[in-house]
């Protein structure tokens, strides 16, 4: 049984593409997050943070083309994917929502796929899926370091700066800051986190 | 320890959450060459900022988020911006994305008689006969003074830091 988890752990971790390159995984804790929150002044509202819930969750979302940042992901009304924003075309999209597809993208998960698998991080406790929004807008991001992480932090609060002045101005839109580190609260031995990172960081 | 931190982080946090709640408006006026010259000429403000912009333009969108910084900054605001776009009419919807996407509330100008070639040549001449319009480009500016005289009058000679030193200087 541990071996067939192990190798379908191996599986699960081979897959996924990141945007970014290099990132190198390792376990966050809540003062991980608020300190790297508060020192890069990214401007997030702790309401809209979320983060995976367990490793299972994380599992199951590793083997989705959803995992990747930073990037945008777009559910319509109905929970529907319709598609990933990128840097390249957020200024076009995020500024007026008509150039957003609206036909769904077929084959890919529902927007509730991804909520059951997350917590808001200020509570801990499970996602309130209410499907009253014309938009939920998910943003990918990590606690990046290096070369990259002054580009990155403008990026991200340029993203969540436009849709908040987007919901300021009328829109009925909801934002998911998703955080994608592995977290210490999931509470696994010291070698499973090793296995984990292992796994995470070769792919 | 944990509380300290945690409640810095909400009152960090508190900027942005009075920042998100404001209703924000782009600020896109459709003018005539003539008409714009008379606003620049007939405003009271102690400087009279006339900048070339066009959204496409690297030099324009790097010097951007700096000036809007001193915009939104000012205290005294002893100047008036006029920001004078190259966009054309019909893509106005554009440029209002541009503005809406980066937050930017200055009052900006599109032309509606802007030359099919020659834009710069002859916003530039119309507005300040004496500037050389050869040496301008997007993201250049005049600057007058209460008098109507130039006071500034940049070039693409100059760096971004230059530009924004200048600015500085005046947008208080």
């Amino acid at each position: 049984m541990r071996e067939f988890l192990i190798f379908s752990f191996l599986i699960v971790f081979a897959s996924p593409i990141l945007a970014q390159s290099n990132y190198e995984f390792n376990f966050k804790n809540s003062d991980s997050l608020n300190s790297y929150i508060e020192n890069n002044n990214l401007l997030f509202h702790p309401e809209d943070i979320y983060i995976v819930k367990d490793l299972e969750s994380y599992k199951a979302y590793t083997q989705t083309d959803f995992f990747a940042s930073p990037i945008i992901l777009v559910f319509n009304a109905e929970g529907k994917f319709l598609e990933n924003i990128d840097n390249i075309s957020s200024e076009k999209k995020l500024s007026n929502f008509k150039k957003i597809k609206s036909k769904p993208k077929k084959d890919q998960p529902v927007l509730e796929f991804l909520t059951e698998k997350i917590v808001p991080y200020e509570t801990g406790k499970d996602f309130q899926s209410k499907n009253e929004y014309s938009f939920t807008f998910v943003i990918n991001w990590l606690l990046v370091t290096g070369e990259q992480k002054s580009m990155i932090i403008d990026i991200l609060n340029e993203w969540y700066d436009v849709l908040s002045r987007q919901k300021a101005n009328g829109e009925n839109i909801r934002i998911i800051l998703l955080n994608m580190d592995v977290q210490d609260h999931w509470d696994l031995s010291p070698k499973w986190q090793n296995y984990v990172l292992e796994n995470l960081n070769r792919s | 320890m944990r509380y300290l931190f945690i409640i810095s982080f909400f009152l960090t946090a508190c900027y942005s959450i009075t920042a998100q709640n404001e209703v924000f408006k782009t600020n896109i006026q459709l003018i005539e060459l003539e008409e714009l010259k008379e606003e620049i000429f007939e405003s009271e403000k102690e400087y009279k900022i006339a900048f070339i912009f066009n959204q496409f333009c690297p030099a324009s969108r790097d010097i951007f988020p700096d000036l809007d910084k001193l915009y939104k900054n000012s205290i005294q605001k002893n100047f008036e911006l006029f920001i004078i776009s190259e966009t054309k009419e019909k893509n106005k919807e554009d440029l209002k994305d541009h503005l809406f996407y980066y937050g930017y509330e200055e009052p900006f100008y599109i032309l509606k008689d802007k030359p099919l070639l020659g834009f710069l040549k002859k916003t530039i001449q119309s507005i300040c006969e004496g500037c050389d319009f050869k040496e301008m480009g997007y993201s250049s500016f005049i600057i007058f003074n209460k008098n109507n005289e130039v006071v500034v009058q940049t070039n693409y000679n100059h760096t971004e830091e230059e530009l924004v030193s200048i600015l500085e200087k005046y947008m208080q």
